[in-house]
């Protein structure tokens, strides 16, 4: 009754992606300081 | 369905908290320990930061210099702030966010358990690599908070230590938030729709995002300073053709944000806590959630209102300008929402309701001060003067640490099965209400009277409110010994909490029985329990 649908995937694709984003949002604004 | 979920934690005993030191607190990936130790962390680090908001008090209870040096005193402004924001305030949300936000959505634990682990982890290191630079030849940090170049670039052998546990407080936000976001967009109970959570998810759902946003931006900061120290880079040095101003830019388009990341869960806490002690639903829940995201927009495009006074183009003033007072419309919305909640209510005061309703009257206070330095012109008058002083201290500690104690006491049951005591937990509202005042109301006089932040003398002429000040400083840190006897005797025994704790209270982690057993919401909650939680 009410089990949880197996949703591992999408919580390991959306914790990736927010982490490559985190991550280019880190290297974006030292790219950004460089050029600027 | 409730009495499903109790015989199923009957049946969950065997296999509940692991047994050794070890496994449980060390290894342990349960969101309700994680969230524990965030929490037990956090009170450490108040404490420690407390110690030195002490320190700087006393020095500044006469004019003159009587305890520290200055070199000194300026290490305890700067690893107060340090130590407070990061090691006190962040933690402690991220704790009561592990604790409640998988119990009030219906999911069993986090969406990402063994990160969730690693976060905390990195915290304890962190503040012991920044903790030792007070044994370094150059002592700790003293340039503020802030790391201003190129004064923290002069900062011994402290900068290096100082900026790798920056990087390591960041990383374990960032995967905090992330876990947060995630487990909010995907473990959601069967029927429990964004629009169904509680306040405290959704401010929090919002928090995450910025600091996704922001903790970079720090880090990147961070990585120039190095880079500029250590490896011959001129970022932010003018004489290879760099900017110091522009470090000032990156760090308040962090900063700000930052400062929002304290005080937004704080209104997700609040959000709770009245109308279960007004016994009414939260008024204009939907505006809450909009204003809550309004407030998260407007805070990337203010930053610059913190460096009025380093010469920017008029056009820039009236834009900074302007955008700050804009966040007032949805910060009124919000103190409309919570009053309106409680018109006409049932209301009650017990600790929790006694920390929000002061909440409600002292962060505005706060926030409007903040209105007042949001005038470029006068803020040039009240820039880095104790005025500044006393309204950040009124956002962050009648604001944000009374609705941490307010969400600690509003849950505490429910961690513990156990009642506190209500008449000390009264006690320590009256005191802390009452010196919290002492302590920073005097400050804004100071300010206005043109006293300088960030020095351990002054002139005669601030003594008076500055003893004032003092005295209530003391008044409060004595007060606060209150909190953590309380906690430790509602742990240890006391009367029995039943499952729904307070007469007013809705939400699924008022379903669960009290003390939350080690796993909850296995099995996910009945679209019924949802619905009835979700009449807020």
């Amino acid at each position: 009754m009410n089990a949880p649908a197996d949703n591992s995937r999408k919580v390991r694709n959306s914790a990736v992606l927010l982490g490559c984003f985190a991550f280019a949002v880190y290297l974006g604004f030292i790219a950004w300081s460089v050029l600027k | 369905m409730a009495n499903s979920h109790t015989a199923h934690d009957a049946h969950d005993d065997h296999h509940g908290a692991p047994q050794g030191f070890m496994q449980r607190w060390v290894l342990t990936t349960n969101h309700k320990d994680i969230g524990t130790l965030y929490l037990v962390f956090a009170g450490i680090m108040f404490f420690i930061g407390g110690a030195m908001a002490m320190v700087i008090r006393a020095e500044l209870f006469q004019p003159g210099l009587q305890f520290v040096d200055p070199q000194f005193f300026n290490s305890m402004t700067t690893m107060h702030a340090l130590v407070m924001i990061f090691g006190g305030m962040m933690p402690a949300w991220v704790g009561l966010a592990n604790w409640m936000i998988p119990l009030q959505i219906g999911a069993a634990d986090m969406a990402l358990p063994r990160m969730n682990n690693f976060s905390f982890w990195l915290m304890p290191f962190a503040f012991i690599l920044l903790m030792s630079t007070f044994f370094t030849g150059s002592g700790a940090p003293a340039g503020g908070w802030t790391l201003y170049p190129p004064l923290v670039l002069q900062g011994g052998d402290s900068f290096p230590m100082a900026m790798f546990a920056v990087h390591m407080m960041g990383a374990s936000s960032i995967m905090g938030a992330i876990n947060v976001i995630v487990t909010l967009m995907n473990m959601r109970a069967p029927g429990m729709t964004l629009l169904r959570m509680p306040l405290f998810c959704w401010t929090w759902l919002i928090t995450a995002y910025l600091l996704i946003l922001v903790m970079p931006v720090l880090a990147g900061a961070v990585t120039m300073l190095i880079t500029d120290h250590f490896f011959g880079t001129s970022f932010f040095s003018a004489a290879g053709g760099g900017d110091p101003v522009m470090y000032q830019h990156i760090f308040w388009f962090f900063g700000h944000p930052e400062v929002y990341i304290l005080i937004l869960p704080a209104f997700g806490v609040v959000s709770e806590i009245l109308p279960t002690f007004s016994r009414k639903p939260l008024f204009g829940y939907e505006s809450m959630v909009y204003a809550t995201a309004s407030i998260g927009f407007l805070s990337f495009i203010v930053w610059a209102h913190h460096m009025f006074t380093v010469g920017m183009p008029l056009a820039g003033q009236l834009f900074f300008m302007l955008t700050t007072m804009l966040i007032a419309v949805p910060t009124g919305v919000k103190v409309f929402n919570w009053s309106a909640t409680m018109w006409k209510g049932s209301l009650s005061f017990e600790p929790p309701m006694l920390f929000a309703i002061s909440f409600l009257f002292l962060f505005t206070i706060g926030g409007f001060s903040g209105l007042m330095l949001a005038i470029a012109p006068a803020d040039f008058q009240y820039h880095d003067t104790y005025f500044v002083v006393a309204h950040f201290h009124y956002v962050l500690v009648p604001g944000s640490l009374f609705a941490i104690i307010g969400g600690v006491y509003y849950w505490l049951p429910k961690w513990s099965g156990h009642m506190y005591n209500m008449t000390l937990a009264k006690w320590h509202f009256w005191l802390s209400a009452i010196f919290v005042n002492v302590l920073f109301f005097p400050q804004h006089f100071l300010g206005l009277a043109g006293m300088p932040r960030r020095i351990p003398d002054y002139a005669v002429q601030f003594a008076d409110w500055n003893m004032v000040s003092s005295v209530g400083a003391f008044g409060f840190g004595v007060s606060q010994l209150i909190f953590p006897y309380l906690i430790w005797s509602c742990v240890r025994g006391g009367e029995k909490a039943t499952a729904h704790v307070w007469e007013g209270s809705h939400g699924l982690e008022w379903e669960v029985p009290s003390p939350a057993p080690y796993h909850s919401w296995t099995e996910a909650p009945g679209l019924e329990l949802i619905e009835r939680g979700a009449a807020h």
